[in-house]
């Protein structure tokens, strides 16, 4: 288990700190290699995320936007740097570990939620029995208590008619957003979602994306990996533009990134999407 | 005398199902002991060491391989000879059966395990549960719904399989079979047709549930 | 080399023998249908000689309680179970008496002719009391003790085509049950006859009936009976190739064992056992027509 210390005290870095309060995730210098590859995927990347915030992470596929929200959750092992929840360190690397998830203990994994791209709910549970099985489970909440937060979850989403409804008779749509709910009825301090529409039928993109609006206006802090340009303009705090594993380009202006980016990098980025844009309605 | 008035006599039907319980009880014995064997060897067949998959694999190609036959030979006749271990030949059955089903359904529950997609266990791990708490809530129950057709089927060939018994001297259902129509085969000639059939019958009413069951689960489940 | 090593080495090469040998002898029989060649009992059990199941020694036997004999359950008027579910039968008569002069009861195994030989090697009984013709063969991996009956092939065929000549059957299909006497017989000296052969004597009159075969041989016992209750047979050839008699069977070097049969074996010769037993288990099947001193050998003595 990663013992928790504070992470400002020791830290020297260029990243500046403004806030007297805690950052709701600092990610610092993060390195990460997948066993048999030559270069890291993820390299030195340092970055945080105030609380009630939503940042971005950008970049081109291959960049690593996925494995850095999947180490962030522990989900993969990284050799260097830190994961901090407001200060407290949750993760450290170690140099020898490249398989395996992060040896995190239970209680520290509830403070991050997860969605994933693919519909991931469990088959063998109905919608509320997937929201309610780890509030019940992990966090030893009462059943009856724990299933009228699912409920009004699903309120939330509009979905509380489907409560009794088994996974596979729902739309990838509504399968996302029952997810969500079970990500939310944990209280994470920091939501990872990672391009959770790119799988979805364009008509029910939206229905997902107005949820994660939603969920950024209540304050929600996240991080969000996704490929709706417009959609990231909208929700955005903060932004990364992330190549071959490292960051080149980062802003606190989201409206100015998109519409007038500074960096040749991000140019270049976001020309490339105009272009696919362009090719895709000729 | 007919086959009918054969099938009719007092004694006939009552020896053919205490033949037949003792096909049920070596079948059912055997099934019920393929399941732990079958899940260590499952979960022993999934796991990353080199050395514990090729000795999974050499048990699994092993039984595969062996006629069940030869096998009930060995462990019947060999073992007695080879280190004076005398099983006797229900014991000789049940054994062979076991090992049988027990790498079967082991190779059932490999293919279960790891149809699994990771997915669900990154969401386990996310959502906080722990390793036992991942298997027992998750991977297990999800895993048994996707084999449970395939066992059931399994056991049906377990059931089937159990007539080979007969060739070590079990006095199953088929033996009983043949000591009637031995008794009878001069009072009635056609006691063989009729004998087969109903024995025909008598494992056709085991069967065939287990395999409308099976199909039944199937479809059931299919959509996980 | 040592003394260890060579025993090592001698245990080692049994082993492997023993587990070919039963692979061998049960592939034959789970992959070869009833035309093809199998090998029988008496080249099946070549490792009969080198097994590691050591028999029962009379006093095990007596404080177990039981003497655990091998029988036919399916070869009336030998051995078979009758209406009841009870042993019964010629040598399951000669089986109780051999128990109740033990003090001890019978416990019975349903044996096919192909594993008697194996049952003795594998110490799965004490004795044999199946029908079972002693053959020089035989004799190499079993001891026989003195012989209670003797019997020779006899040949039995559908009236319309009687078989009363072995001539005849050149180049016709004769029904044999696998590992008897038959089997080797006929391989032996008449090669030109196509041998169909069944695991079960219940399987093998099937084949006699449906006319998958011409003729059925096996003891002359055997047939005589069949014969008189099936209509439309009749046995053509009542005496094959030399008198056998019929002997039972101990594991390899069970002295002790075989000495107390050969003893009781006289012993009842005094009280004319066997002619009673043949009263009561043989005659009514067998009726006037054969003469019991044909088949009973009493006192363990065959003139």
């Amino acid at each position: 288990m990663t013992e928790a210390r504070n992470v400002s005290a020791a830290q020297t870095d260029a990243v500046a700190q403004t806030d007297a309060v805690q950052p709701a995730l600092s990610v610092r210098h993060l390195t990460k290699t997948y066993p048999h590859a030559d270069r890291p995927v993820l390299n030195d990347v340092s970055f945080d995320v105030p609380k009630g915030k939503v940042l971005v992470v950008l970049g081109p596929s291959g960049s690593g936007k996925s494995t850095l929200l999947r180490a962030i959750a522990g989900l993969e092992p990284i050799q260097s740097g830190t994961i901090a929840l407001r200060g407290e360190v949750i993760d450290e690397g170690k140099p020898g570990r490249l398989t395996g998830r992060s040896k995190r203990a239970s209680a520290l994994r509830t403070r991050i939620g997860m969605v994933f791209q693919s519909y991931d709910l469990f088959p063998n549970k109905t919608v509320l029995g997937n929201i309610t099985m780890a509030p019940t489970l992990v966090l030893k909440r009462k059943p009856a208590e724990a299933r009228e937060e699912a409920m009004q979850l699903l309120e939330r989403v509009h979905l509380a008619d489907r409560a009794n409804a088994w996974p596979h008779e729902l739309s990838g749509g509504q399968r996302q957003r029952v997810a969500i709910c079970r990500a939310l009825i944990e209280h994470p301090e920091v939501l990872l979602l990672d391009e959770i529409t790119a799988a979805l039928d364009p008509e029910m993109v939206r229905e997902v994306l107005d949820v994660v609006l939603e969920l950024a206006d209540n304050g929600q802090t996240m991080v969000l990996v996704t490929h709706e340009m417009r959609f990231a303009e909208a929700i955005a705090d903060r932004v990364l533009l992330l190549e071959d594993g490292a960051i080149v380009d980062s802003s606190d202006d989201p409206e100015g990134f998109f519409t007038n980016p500074q960096s040749e990098r991000a140019k270049q980025f976001l020309g490339s999407f105009e272009y696919k844009r362009h090719e895709a309605t000729a | 005398m007919s086959g009918v008035e054969l099938l009719m006599q007092p004694s006939v039907m009552p020896r053919l199902l205490s033949g037949l319980w003792v096909t049920v009880w070596i079948a059912a014995v055997s099934v019920a002991g393929s399941i732990p064997v079958g899940l260590v060897t499952g979960w022993l067949m999934t796991r990353r060491n080199v050395v514990v998959r090729f000795l999974m694999r050499l048990y699994l190609d092993f039984i595969r391989i062996m006629p069940q036959l030869a096998l009930l030979f060995i462990a019947f006749y060999g073992f007695a000879r080879l280190w004076n271990w005398n099983l006797d030949a229900t014991g000789a059955c049940v054994l062979v059966f076991i090992l049988w089903g027990g790498a079967e359904l082991g190779d059932l529950v490999r293919a279960a395990l790891q149809s699994i997609p990771a997915s669900q266990y990154d969401s386990a791990y996310v959502l906080g549960f722990n390793t036992w708490q991942t298997y027992t809530r998750l991977i297990i129950p999800l895993a048994l719904r996707r084999m449970l057709p395939a066992s059931v089927n399994l056991a049906t060939r377990i059931v089937k399989t159990t007539s080979l018994a007969v060739l070590l001297g079990v006095v199953e259902v088929v033996k009983v079979g043949q000591q009637i129509i031995d008794v009878y085969r001069f009072r009635c000639p056609d006691g063989a047709l009729w004998i087969y059939g109903a024995i025909f019958l008598m494992y056709f009413f085991i069967c065939w549930p287990l395999s409308l069951l099976a199909r039944h689960l199937e479809r059931k489940w299919s959509h996980d | 080399m040592s003394p260890t090593f060579a025993t090592r080495m001698r245990k080692a090469t049994r082993a492997v023998t023993a587990l070919a040998t039963a692979a061998i002898m049960a592939l034959g029989l789970a992959a070869c249908g009833p035309q093809a060649e199998v090998p029988s009992d008496s080249s099946s059990s070549a490792s009969g000689t080198t097994s590691n199941a050591q028999a029962r020694t009379l006093d095990e036997i007596k404080s177990s309680g039981v003497l655990k004999v091998a029988v036919f359950s399916d070869k009336a008027p030998f051995g078979y179970v009758d209406d009841q579910g009870n042993y019964a039968g010629y040598d399951v008569v000669f089986a109780e008496r051999l128990a109740k002069d033990l003090g001890v009861k019978p416990e019975y195994t349903s044996v096919d002719p192909a594993a008697r030989v194996d049952v003795l090697t594998s110490n799965k009984v004490d004795v044999v009391l199946a029908n079972f013709t002693v053959t020089d063969d035989r004799k190499e991996k079993v001891d026989f003790a003195d012989p209670y009956m003797k019997v020779s092939l006899g040949v039995v065929s559908p009236d319309g085509a009687e078989i009363t000549d072995v001539s005849q059957l050149d180049g016709k299909t004769l029904i044999v049950a696998k590992g008897t006497t038959a089997e080797t017989y006929f391989e032996k000296n008449y090669p030109n006859i196509t041998l169909q052969k069944y695991d079960q004597y219940a399987d093998a009159y099937n084949a006699l009936l449906d006319g998958r075969g011409d003729a059925f041989s096996t003891d002359n016992t055997e047939v005589l009976a069949w014969a008189k209750s099936n209509k439309g047979f009749t046995v053509g050839i009542t005496k094959l190739g030399d008198a056998q008699t019929i002997a039972p069977a101990v594991q390899k070097g069970n002295t002790e064992l075989l000495d107390f049969i050969n003893s009781e074996i006289k012993q009842l010769g005094t009280e004319n056992f066997f002619h009673d037993d043949y009263k009561q288990t043989l005659e009514p099947v067998y009726g006037d027509d054969v003469s019991p001193d044909d088949i009973v050998v009493e006192g363990g003595v065959v003139d």
